[in-house]
């Protein structure tokens, strides 16, 4: 049975080997300076995947290796013989894709079982999202099979690992269909999900250009395979190029707006609440908000029961709005800059996403600009500037500062932006 | 000679060459996105990393029971292997020296194939697997700043980051070159 042998890969000990090096080589792109995904399962996840950026063009150069080795032996007559010979010569290549994709699915439950473990919400059912990625390594690895077995020379093989690193590089910036581009979201998926249709294409992408660039790396032996092998490879590449259309257009659609959200909150004066996948810094902020608060209720201020992390393109104008970068929505902790942000702002009102100041008054932004100073004084984290059009008000005591203060927290509750005004000494 | 220069890739190396003329010509001015990295990278952090990715490939001996039978030595052989690829190399930093913007490039295209040598030294033929991340880490450690004139790198370090990789590079391959159980300086030769 020469068939499914995979002797090829080496004994145990540099299998062994060439999966640390494969986790070695994918762990690079994960473990990036500030490691942002420990905030979001998700995120972990979609990071675990993109390893596939640097784990697969090593495993196309080990694939290259192999596949130069098995040529530059009797191996491929020998297989010609066999009763199953397509299988035979699949093999080590299968064997190849078997170890990266051990190495994926390794770095994956690392990111998210660390994500998990320092708290983060998990979502296990989306796992589904780790196949397509594997679909797309089958495809690099038989992209390095394939140069391998043609030029049936050693020194192709970092040649076949620069080929795929190009290939991966074109793709992301859309000079190639957006096929071999797995994983790297920036953001922070909270609220999104992953958006199955373009999975769905990029694996069919995926398992068709791997088939054919298996049956390419050896034609002889392919033509002579089973129907059932050449029908399979035969409909997999029409469903690659149908693919290869369809994400032509979709590949920027990797992730969709959830249907659903939940929220994880912290109760008190005011209730804090974050989306569930993201309350990695929900207790730092709550607690800097209500230490923040505590100004506010002295100036006669009334708060909204809640401030909620915002859901993008839905205003909500019951609740406070934490404002929050990206970043600070993975953190651990946030600054009291960020906290006394989302405090200046107890309602999602609607003209906040308008750029037409007849909604979004001009006055709104130096407004915010002096409550959010204002409540970091009161913390002792900012000194009130002692010059500037306003210096005349920081310099009232601050009881005389509090009635606008109350005004304009209450026009902002309210949605009554063009009721703002600017503070004057005599207020 | 001539025939070990062609066994070495003499070809591989013009055509790297042919590549890396190109790759300046069309993408060292453009600027591109990747995934999670915020800035944009310059076409031009593409060139020192894949010219030490495919330019090393000579430096690698893929038949050592022959360079163990040579009759000249291995210092020579190791030294003539480093002449072939960093001629390749001084082709291509002699043309980003002369296009504009690439002056501090030059440098750099040296300096990561010292880098690759010392791989090829280290792991022989798997000198190529470390790159690809360590490529990967250099796009995004660069993204938005290279190659402004703060990446210079002095003359002095430069000389000493080839001049030291090549050693190293050297003196792995006299061990390699050395049949086991057998001392330095015993080693077979053969009269020409």
């Amino acid at each position: 049975m020469i068939g499914l042998r995979t002797e090829w890969l080496g004994p145990p000990r540099v299998r062994a080997a060439l999966l640390a090096a494969l986790v070695g080589a994918g762990l690079v792109p994960v473990l990036d300076r500030d490691m942002p995904w420990l905030g979001s399962w998700k995120v972990a996840l979609d990071q675990g995947t993109f390893s596939i950026t640097t784990l697969g063009p090593v495993a196309a150069g080990i694939a290259c290796s192999v596949y130069v080795r098995i040529r530059r032996s009797e191996v491929p007559e020998l297989l010609a013989q066999a009763r199953r010979p397509w299988l035979g010569w699949l093999a080590p290549g299968i064997g190849v894709w078997g170890l990266a994709s051990l190495a994926v699915v390794l770095i994956c439950a690392f990111t998210t079982t660390v994500t998990w473990a320092i708290g983060a919400h998990a979502y296990p059912d989306l796992f589904w999202v780790v196949p397509p990625a594997l679909a797309v390594l089958a495809a690099e690895v038989a992209i390095g099979a394939l140069i391998g077995s043609q030029v049936q020379h050693h020194w192709a093989t970092p040649w076949a690992a620069v080929i795929v690193f190009m290939v991966y590089i074109l793709s992301s910036v859309g000079v190639l269909p957006g096929v071999f581009r797995t994983g790297g979201v920036t953001g922070t998926l909270a609220g999104q999900t992953f958006h199955a249709p373009t999975f769905a294409w990029q694996a069919l992408a995926g398992v068709g250009l791997a088939g054919g660039a298996m049956a390419l790396s050896r034609w002889e032996l392919f033509r002579v395979s089973g129907p059932v092998s050449r029908g399979a490879t035969g409909l997999a590449l029409v469903g690659a190029v149908v693919a290869m259309f369809q994400l032509r257009g979709d590949s920027d659609e990797r992730y969709v707006f959830a249907a659903t959200v939940q929220y994880e909150c912290r109760e008190g004066e005011p209730t804090v609440c974050m989306l569930l996948e993201t309350t990695r810094p929900l207790d730092d902020l709550s607690a800097k908000m209500r230490s923040l608060s505590d100004h506010l209720e002295a100036a006669g201020a009334q708060l909204p029961e809640q401030f909620r992390q915002r859901v993008p393109g839905e205003p909500d104008p019951h609740h406070g709005f934490l404002r929050m970068r990206g970043d600070a929505v993975l953190a651990a902790t946030v600054d009291y800059l960020t906290a006394a942000e989302s405090l200046a702002q107890p309602a999602g009102c609607s003209a906040y996403s308008s750029d037409d100041p007849r909604v979004l008054p001009e006055v709104w932004f130096t407004v915010d600009d002096v409550l959010v100073r204002w409540l970091l004084v009161q913390e002792g984290h900012e000194t009130a500037p002692s010059d500037g059009a306003l210096a005349d008000w920081w310099a009232l005591p601050r009881a005389r500062q509090w009635p606008w203060v109350r005004a304009t927290y209450d026009a902002l509750r309210d949605c009554r932006l063009h009721a703002l005004r600017l503070p004057t000494s005599a207020s | 000679m001539i025939a070990a220069l062609r066994a070495w890739g003499v070809s591989r190396v013009v055509l790297v060459v042919g590549v890396a003329v190109v790759v300046i010509e069309t993408t060292a001015t453009d600027q591109f996105t990747l995934p999670t990295i915020e800035d944009r990278i310059n076409g031009w952090a593409l060139v020192p990393a894949l010219v030490a990715l495919t330019l090393a490939e000579p430096l690698v001996d893929r038949s050592p029971e022959l360079t163990e039978h040579a009759t000249r030595s291995p210092v020579v052989i190791a030294l003539a292997r480093l002449a072939l690829a960093y001629a390749g190399a001084v082709v291509v930093a002699g043309y980003c020296l002369f296009s504009p913007e690439g002056g501090v490039v030059a440098a750099y295209v040296l300096t990561s194939l010292a880098l690759a040598s010392v791989a090829a030294a280290l792991i022989g033929p798997w000198y190529w697997a470390p790159l690809v991340p360590i490529t990967f880490a250099w796009l995004q450690q660069t993204a938005g700043a290279f190659p402004r004139p703060s990446f210079a790198i002095p003359v002095a370090v430069l000389v000493g980051t080839v001049a030291g990789s090549s050693i190293v590079y050297a003196g792995a391959t006299v061990i390699r070159a050395r049949p086991a159980g057998r001392p330095p300086g015993r080693r077979r030769r053969r009269r020409p």
